[in-house]
């Protein structure tokens, strides 16, 4: 008889036991899921930040004329040579069609454009691209900008938002959000300013 | 069942390390992300404080050096290459910024432009109007062109010895110059003369000499050829408050005087010297060498007054387009074009 309370007994401690260890073992997926969201939220930012940076910089570099031929608040078109001293290129950034293969109810997909290229059209996450202009006088310019303000343009401010593609729920409250990258840059492309 | 506990916790013990340390690894490359883009941008700051630090050297009148890091902000900046057209307009440097492993190059071509300039038509150009202008002693104007040092003729490219705003100033100029006052013609009425107030402020923002303390000042050397230097001396406009210049004073670029300003003994002064304001007396001691080499504008108030004094025998105010033209290209008044910049 005690042989069977000492089994029994047993049995409910393993249980609890195994219980505790599930809970732990489902916490840590979660947590090694939200780390796993947020390194590639981080990287993608990373790499969009840095396709950004280098690409806008380089708008007029190499061109005598029109250096921008688009610039609204999601889309903006700029010629530039991409390599020192290279051929001269047409690029563009804008957002594309809602992507619906992600939980993330708000992403939609990030397309470059490159003559030399093609068009990309990158799933990201992406949540939100903004783009502003900046004149001669540092003044944020009214959207669209056209005609020959183009020329007037020094100064090009993008910001995005990158997010998880899928729900990241707190263990504690059962809430659950986004993990989200928004990065902003006014970057004034040197070559924009040109008298030729 | 003590056989089986233990298995059951170095399992649990094997599975909690394997998952600490695959969330240390993610971690640690999130950090590594972020890190490489920290670089990546520090990298790039520094190789425009390279653009900047050269160009800041060009305003002094030198030549920055090339392959020579400089450290800074933890990283390294450096020029590695550096070309410029003979009057050094157009310059083309290479510069490189180095944070940790990360390298950012700039390739630019740009092109150095002078700041509009009060031009000066004349070895005296009034503005004022009307002028108290006197000359005594052996004082005298020369409006012929000469070369930077004041000493020969160039033969061409001659001006008026003084120009002034109206007619009536004009006959009151020859009147107190006479034959002291040379040219082509020796005065005449000039309209054009640029207002200097304009540049003043600019002027002694970036003044490498200023002087606006009372006092007396004697053996001052401003700048050289090579290194034409902006001097701002304010007095204002109280008439009691003086400064004086006794004994030697050399000078190079552009002197700026303002209100009761004095210059009792030598004064040899190689480029453009605007005299602004009221009570202002310019008096030259010293026989044999000109006071003002390259060209002089008298502006300011109605009744601002001019006092040229003189015990030499030579010309002390000549005109010289060369040194008007050092003047103008002091290396701080200059402005960047970008032609190209690559990054």
């Amino acid at each position: 008889m005690s042989s069977m309370i000492d089994m029994v007994g047993a049995a409910i401690l393993f249980g609890v036991l195994i219980l505790a260890v599930g809970r732990i073992q489902g916490n840590l997926n979660q947590t090694m899921a939200q780390n796993t969201f947020n390194l590639n939220t981080q990287a993608e930012a990373v790499y969009v930040a840095r396709l950004i940076e280098y690409e806008v910089s380089k708008a007029g570099y190499g061109v005598t004329g029109p250096k921008i031929s688009i610039a609204d608040q999601h889309r903006v078109a700029f010629l530039g040579a991409m390599t020192y001293g290279g051929t001269i290129d047409s690029i563009a950034y804008y957002t594309g069609a809602m992507d619906t293969t992600t939980m993330n109810p708000a992403d939609f997909r990030f397309v470059r454009f490159a003559r030399s290229s093609g068009e990309i059209s990158q799933r990201l996450v992406m949540t939100q691209f903004d783009i502003s202009y900046y004149d001669t006088s540092n003044v944020r310019m009214s959207m669209p900008v056209t005609g020959s303000a183009l020329a007037a343009i020094r100064g090009i401010n993008i910001k995005f938002r990158v997010e998880s593609a899928e729900p990241i729920i707190d263990a504690s409250t059962g809430l659950s959000n986004y993990n989200a990258v928004t990065w902003e840059k006014l970057i004034y492309p040197r070559n924009l300013g040109k008298p030729f | 069942m003590g056989r089986t506990a233990l298995f059951l916790v170095l399992g649990l013990g094997m599975a909690m390390g394997f998952i600490g340390l695959q969330m240390y690894r993610s971690d640690e490359a999130a950090i590594e992300t972020q890190y490489a883009y920290l670089k990546y941008m520090n990298a790039r700051n520094l190789a425009r404080a390279s653009v900047h630090a050269a160009l800041r050297t060009y305003d002094k009148n030198t030549t920055p050096p090339t392959k020579v890091p400089t450290h800074f902000n933890n990283g390294t900046f450096q020029i590695d290459s550096l070309a410029s057209s003979a009057d050094l307009d157009t310059l083309q440097m290479t510069t490189r910024g180095t944070y940790a492993e990360s390298t950012y190059v700039m390739k630019l071509k740009l092109y150095r432009s002078t700041r509009p300039f009060p031009s000066v038509n004349s070895a005296i150009g009034i503005r004022a109007e009307p002028v108290s202008f006197s000359l005594s002693g052996h004082a005298s104007v020369d409006g012929r062109a000469y070369d930077t040092t004041g000493t020969h003729l160039l033969g061409a490219g001659d001006k008026p010895g003084v120009t002034t705003m109206e007619g009536a100033d004009s006959a009151h100029v020859v009147t107190a110059g006479g034959t002291n006052i040379k040219g082509l013609p020796p005065v005449r009425v000039d309209t054009t003369t640029i207002d200097p107030k304009d540049f003043l402020d600019i002027y002694r923002n970036n003044a490498d000499f200023m002087y606006n303390v009372a006092g007396t000042y004697s053996g001052r050397v401003w700048g050289s050829s090579s290194n034409p230097v902006i001097v701002y001396c304010n007095a204002g406009d109280d008439t009691t408050f003086s400064i004086k210049f006794t004994g030697g004073v050399t000078g190079y670029g552009i002197l700026v005087v303002r209100g009761n300003v004095q210059f009792n003994g030598n004064l040899n002064f190689f480029g453009l010297v605007i005299v602004d304001g009221f009570n202002t007396t310019v008096s030259f001691g010293a026989a044999g060498t000109p006071g003002v080499v390259g060209g002089l504008i008298v502006a300011g108030n109605a009744g601002a007054s001019v006092t040229l004094k003189g015990t030499g025998t030579n010309g002390k105010v000549v005109y010289s387009p060369g040194a008007l033209a050092r003047a103008k290209n002091i290396g701080k008044l200059r402005y960047y074009t970008i032609l190209d910049w690559y990054e």
